[in-house]
């Protein structure tokens, strides 16, 4: 894949174009545009190894699925979607059908990368479902749960965002505080936490003594629970002021992780095994520094591109590359 | 606010059933000096007002004054916390507040009184200040850096829609923290702050601005370059005026000049008098604009781990 991927972006619109631009700037692929009223035409007259990106903001339904039906009905055509108006209700579905990219309003504003392109052009290059999980960042035998907790049923194995979250300096606080007097900063900080989750679909999975484990839906496209944290490390000293009740900065550290769990309620976690769920522990408890907030691998791939610059190299734990977010002073 | 029969007759009957004619008295004052029962019932001196007259005179009195409010949530903090070292249970407190939910508005224990039920409305006055009156507010001044070169650079649909966009994270952040937008002159404006923890309430929206701004900038913002502010925080005392454009107030200007004079974009800079009432740790987030004078101005930036 060390070549010139071919792109050709089928759409009217300038901003759309503007998000390409740079692609072709930077010389590693190439980029023609063509009006989206073209896309038949120009559809027959691609090279093989061309990738398509197809802008739907100004069309209708009736016209999304003709143009859909025109684009994987052709052999071995590699196509994506540019959905800036995030007007696609089921992105999961464009790629059962075929496609090899779904660029949304937020990743549309971030920028195209070259990194992206390529790893939409391998994504199609490589299928078969363990290849396909794997080339794209994801673990192997990923099993996507959903955009949301409609389709997850107790019992079954889905692929969750892992978040563990938890209360730093205990055994200091005990002796300084007193047994009694945590109570003040922990239930303002469990309530903290159920708040700033759940606009991201976030669910606490597990309580802790100090903390939490919390799950996400994930789609394999998008992992929201990254802004989620990066806010909460943000407005940490906010917290601690307004709402702790504790007079004193509270810390915190919290660690993401993408992996596969069978799925079980919560209060009926007790018997369960899982891979996944040890690791997050394992992360949390064993090797995140206080006040931090740390990432896998998996989940770095999820990062909106203008806050990658904020997460650092922070060293290997049970052979998973680590990443820590630069916090705010 | 608008008093009904309902909530009077409740009041009147908290009173006479919980208190003598003197308590009365005593909590009536603390919102209208000397004020005077025998002269407002039209009883002699030497004689003692009946307790349900001098309940019924005093609610009324208050519901005359537009403290009515003010004075049901002292009744509220005398059935909860206690007044003058002695505790009081106070009839009928659930319909009260229930009365006064059915208004619009809800007890908020951290400022002791009733506030507007945000939920369902937002006005400049919190739905209790009175015209012509002065009283002690925080204000934070906001202002868009280089709003003259933005306007010229982009096209309009584009200023429109980020500086609405502005317009909706300052909104959503004092919101939170009962601030009123007083001005808005599409490149910044001021809000007042007027509970309890006034102070600290404008330093924690100015600092929650810049927290949701720099990632607004990163995601979403639509111009090439980032999106600046400046942020003040002073103050004092100003006379309410309904329509708020039009106050004129020592304190206002001085919040302004800060603004304008001694602030750097995507900071908040904090008058002397906002600091020494903030939080300490609010305080130790802050440092002097001017190290050679740590006692004038305070600052607060977004800087981070390199």
């Amino acid at each position: 894949m060390g070549g010139v991927v071919e792109i050709v972006l089928f759409s009217d619109s300038r901003a759309v174009r503007e998000a390409f631009a740079g692609l072709s700037r930077r010389g590693k692929c190439g980029v023609s545009y063509m009006k989206t009223g073209d896309l038949k035409k120009g559809m027959a007259s691609l090279a093989a190894d061309t990738i398509v990106y197809l802008d739907v903001s100004g069309m209708g339904e009736a016209a999304l699925k003709k143009a859909l039906r025109l684009l994987s009905g052709k052999d071995g055509a590699r196509y994506a979607v540019v959905d800036p108006k995030n007007s696609i209700r089921d992105a999961g579905a464009l790629f059962h059908d075929g496609a090899c990219d779904y660029i949304g309003r937020e990743t549309l504003r971030g920028g195209i990368t070259e990194k992206r392109i390529r790893r939409a052009a391998e994504f199609r290059k490589t299928e078969g479902p363990a290849a396909e999980a794997g080339d794209c960042g994801l673990p192997v035998g990923c099993r996507p749960s959903g955009r949301d907790w409609k389709e997850i049923r107790s019992g079954q194995e889905y692929t969750f965002c892992f978040m563990f979250i938890e209360l730093d300096n205990l055994k200091e606080s005990k002796k300084t505080f007193g047994d009694a007097n945590l109570s003040n900063p922990i239930e303002p900080f469990l309530r903290h936490v159920e708040r700033r989750i759940s606009p991201a679909g976030g669910r606490v999975w597990m309580w802790t003594d100090y903390g939490a484990i919390v799950l996400f839906p994930f789609d394999g496209l998008r992992c929201d629970a990254v802004l989620t944290c990066f806010k909460m490390m943000l407005g940490r000293k906010l917290f601690s002021i307004e709402e702790s009740g504790f007079n004193a900065w509270v810390s915190y550290r919290i660690v993401l992780h993408i992996g596969n769990t069978i799925y079980r309620s919560k209060g009926e976690t007790g018997t369960l095994v899982s891979d996944s769920l040890n690791s997050i522990f394992h992360l949390g408890q064993k090797y995140a520094r206080p006040g931090q907030f740390y990432l896998t691998d998996e989940v770095f791939g999820f990062v909106p591109a203008p806050l990658r610059d904020f997460f650092v190299p922070a060293g290997k734990f049970e052979g998973r590359d680590i990443l820590r977010m630069r916090l705010p002073l | 606010m608008k008093i009904n029969v309902r909530l009077r007759d409740f009041l009147v009957k908290a009173l006479v059933e919980s208190m003598s004619v003197d308590m009365m008295v005593t909590l009536a004052q603390r919102f209208i000096p000397y004020y005077n029962l025998h002269e407002r019932t039209g009883f002699s001196e030497n004689m003692s007002v009946p307790n349900r007259d001098a309940a019924r005179q005093i609610v009324n009195d208050m519901r005359d004054s537009r403290l009515i409010l003010q004075f049901a949530g002292l009744l509220v903090v005398m059935h909860t916390d206690g007044l003058m070292g002695r505790k009081y249970v106070i009839p009928h407190m659930r319909e009260i507040l229930a009365e006064i939910h059915d208004s619009g508005f809800v007890f908020n224990r951290q400022f002791g009184t009733f506030v507007e039920d945000s939920r369902i409305r937002k006005t400049r006055n919190w739905g209790i200040l009175l015209e012509g009156q002065e009283y002690i507010f925080s204000f934070m001044s906001l202002d868009i850096v280089g709003n003259t070169a933005l306007v010229r650079e982009y096209p309009e649909e584009t200023i429109q829609a980020t500086y609405g966009d502005l317009r909706g994270i300052v909104q959503r952040s004092i919101e939170q923290r009962e601030g009123r937008l007083w001005n808005w002159e599409g490149d910044g404006g001021l809000v007042a702050f007027y509970f309890a923890k006034k102070f600290n309430a404008a330093v924690l929206s100015s600092i929650d601005i810049l927290h949701e701004l720099f990632l607004y900038n990163r995601l979403e913002c639509r111009l090439k370059g980032p999106l600046s502010v400046r942020l003040a925080v002073h103050g004092g005392p100003c006379e309410f005026r309904r329509n708020t454009e039009d106050i004129a107030s020592d304190t206002i200007n001085r919040t302004l000049e800060i603004e304008a004079v001694h602030t750097r974009p995507n900071t908040v800079t904090v008058s002397n008098v906002v600091y020494l009432a903030l939080d300490p740790l609010l305080q130790e987030m802050l440092v002097p604009v001017t190290p050679a004078e740590p006692d004038i101005l305070h600052t607060y930036e977004l800087r981070w781990e390199e």
